[in-house]
């Protein structure tokens, strides 16, 4: 299976997790690997430092390992139980969380997709390639506030204490890096 | 249109968002899954430490409970009271020392462990306690550049709204400026105007003043002509006077002698009584009145119709009758009358009357 | 003119030495002053003539009128006989010819010798007659 730094875990992970669950180290390592990232952004996203971050991630993944034998495919995708387990150490450690005002929920919320890896097909991995490609074009002051909307999942006030500017300036950057970013995909044909 | 673009931002919104996931969770996918790689937070290592400290402490417990243990098995689960087979017992002691000197060992090396980790806690908790200062100070400034940046943002919004103002101003001022300009240059213009209506008028009076000297000396031109015009008539008045009193020195010798021939030395009433008799001038009254015609000569001839007959009957012994009538004839204006008369054209027999008729009223004023 | 005024000189004389025989000039009658007459009938006598000498005949008459009465009463004869001419005489300006007529004929039969009795027989006889 493909181990891509970010890259979704493909479909057939379901022996990966059976044998995780059977105690095959190697599978837990990579399965560890496949949704580590996704699993720490979402305690970022959620507004907790780095290192509570760190922590809390582990705590998911033991969690998850621990009661890795309870995890039934057909009741849902893995990264939604996955995702579960995470909101619930998030919400045992909520009043940790350092900046819990600058950061949207809902972005947090996107490390754990309601769809079976939306990301997975090779029409979404061309998609966010050219979206990728699209931001590395923009003048650097866009490039960052849209970085730490979209990547760090900050919300506009979060943004602001980011970078220091004034929320009505961040938000002029959005609408305008919102503006160039749809002309550009609508040439390479990504938006209508 | 709207909908258009609302679904447009729709689409671009989740696009990002995919593209933000992917990114978030590649870029954390980089980090070390294990805790320790990476510079912590101090309460993360004060942690790490309590749980070492725990674990040795749980260690020591450990060794401890095992020792006792080791002691009572020993001595077969009865308390130690004296010793028990010597070979079976010296071997055991010897294990048993051997066990308690590894587990004093252990021991040591686990309070030394605990020392240093409660060494490394204490300093741990000084770089917590610092670090929560620092965090404190950082925080403090941070309040404090924020109400920096609000009081700046302040002045500068007081700095434009000056600038408005004062720019509205200056645009005012502009405005000030350009109508008084424009007023100044009319009232520049009017001054011309005026200074040219001025000149007008310097030069008309000059005029007016040289006329008015034109006119002095015109008028002193007609006051002499007028002196020389009353100094003619002046002497015209007195040569008429002389003529007329020539005419009338002529008229009184001519009287005398008409007079005459009635009463030789008289020129008084009577005498003219006897003229106006001798001419038979009321006789011929009736004749001469049909070649007068109408007008001023018949009312003339009517009244001398009545004077003469006055004279007929008056009594010239009579002093108050002949000086009444002498009144009468003088104030009655005859003399001129007649004079007009005569003046005019008559028939000859009616200004032979009338000639008589003068002769007989001339001086009356000065007859007695 | 001249040449007229000696003829007239000359006429007058003539006429006067012709005139001073004639029986009919009245100027030889000297009448005594009037007895009894007034001033002020006198005055009234001398504005009753201006009167007529203005030509006022209805004024003078009227005036001759009142006075008449007074001077005949004042037994100013000559004024009286004046004053009786003066009256028909304006009767005879005014076109009242029968009452001229008649009272120049009492002025001739009241006084007949007065001078003011001959001019109302030289103006009677001027009158134009009847029919």
């Amino acid at each position: 299976m493909t181990m891509e730094s970010g890259a979704f875990v493909e479909p057939d992970q379901g022996q990966l997790i059976a044998r995780a669950a059977a105690g095959d180290e190697a599978a837990c390592a990579a399965l560890h690997g496949a949704h580590a990232g996704r699993v720490r952004a979402y305690f970022l996203r959620s507004g907790f430092a780095l290192a509570d971050a760190d922590d809390l991630a582990q705590e998911t993944f033991l969690r998850t390992f621990r009661g890795l034998g309870t995890y039934d495919p057909r009741r849902g995708a893995f990264v939604s139980w996955l995702g579960a387990i995470a909101r619930n150490v998030a919400r045992r450690r909520w009043r940790r969380r350092a900046q819990p005002d600058s950061f949207d929920p809902d972005l947090a919320e996107d490390m754990f997709p309601a769809e079976a890896n939306p990301a997975e097909t090779p029409e979404a991995r061309e998609e966010i390639e050219a979206v990728r490609d699209c931001v590395a074009a923009l003048p650097a002051e866009l490039e960052r506030v849209v970085r730490l909307r979209y990547v760090d999942g900050r919300t506009t006030r979060g943004i602001a204490e980011a970078t220091g500017l004034p929320e009505s300036t961040v938000r002029l950057r959005l609408a305008e890096a919102a503006e160039r970013l749809a002309a550009a995909l609508r040439k390479k044909g990504f938006l209508e | 249109m709207g909908d258009e673009t609302d679904n447009r931002d729709h689409r671009l919104e989740r696009i990002l968002r995919r593209w933000g996931a992917a990114e978030a969770a590649g870029r954390r996918a980089d980090a070390p899954a294990r805790p320790g790689r990476r510079p912590r937070s101090a309460w993360a290592a004060a942690w790490t430490v309590l749980r070492t400290a725990a674990a040795a402490a749980a260690v020591l417990v450990a060794v401890g409970v095992f020792v006792m243990t080791g002691v009572y098995i020993g001595r077969g689960g009865r308390p130690a009271r004296g010793a028990t087979t010597a070979p079976a017992d010296a071997r055991e002691l010897a294990r048993l020392r051997e066990q308690l000197a590894a587990a004093a060992d252990t021991m040591k090396k686990a309070d030394g462990a605990l020392t240093a980790a409660r060494e490394q806690l204490d300093a741990l908790r000084g770089q917590l306690r610092t670090e929560i200062e620092q965090g404190r100070r950082v925080r403090a400034d941070l309040a404090g550049l924020k109400d920096d940046l609000a009081a700046y943002k302040e002045r500068l919004e007081q700095d434009r709204r000056d600038r408005a103002a004062a720019d509205a101003r200056i645009a005012d001022l502009r405005t000030v400026m350009k109508k008084t300009s424009s007023v100044l240059e009319a009232t520049r213009k009017q001054l011309a105007v005026t200074k040219a209506a001025l000149d007008e008028s310097d030069a008309a009076r000059k005029e007016l003043l040289a006329a008015a000297a034109a006119g002095g000396e015109e008028l002193a031109r007609l006051k002499a002509l007028h002196r020389a015009a009353v100094d003619e008539r002046d002497r015209a008045a007195a040569e008429l006077a002389a003529v007329k009193a020539q005419q009338a020195a002529i008229l009184d010798s001519l009287q005398r002698l008409y007079l005459a021939a009635a009463a030789r030395d008289d020129t008084g009433w009577a005498a003219r009584q006897s003229a106006a008799r001798t001419a038979g001038l009321v006789e011929k009254l009736p004749r001469l009145r049909t070649q007068a015609g109408g007008g001023e000569t018949a009312r003339l001839l009517e009244r001398l119709e009545v004077m003469l007959t006055r004279l007929e009957l008056l009594d010239t012994s009579d002093p108050s009758a002949v000086r009444s009538f002498a009144d009468l004839v003088a104030s009655s204006g005859l003399a001129g009358e007649i004079d007009a008369a005569l003046a005019a054209r008559q028939p000859p027999e009616l200004r032979a009357w009338l000639l008589e008729a003068r002769l007989i009223v001339a001086g009356a004023e000065r007859v007695g | 003119m001249w040449a007229r005024i000696g003829q007239l000189v000359v006429l007058s004389a003539a006429a006067g030495v012709l005139g001073g025989c004639s029986a009919e000039a009245p100027w030889a009658v000297m009448q005594p002053q009037a007895k009894g007459a007034r001033p002020g009938d006198a005055a009234a006598f001398e504005e009753a003539v201006a009167l007529a000498a203005n030509l006022r005949y209805e004024r003078a008459a009227a005036a001759f009128e009142r006075l008449l009465p007074r001077l005949e009463a004042a037994g100013d004869d000559r004024r009286a006989a004046e004053a009786l001419f003066w009256l028909a005489f304006c009767r005879e300006k005014q076109g009242r010819a029968d009452q001229a007529e008649e009272l120049y004929r009492r002025l001739i039969r009241g006084h007949p010798r007065s001078p003011a009795a001959g001019e109302a027989r030289r103006r009677l006889a001027a009158m134009p007659g009847p029919g």
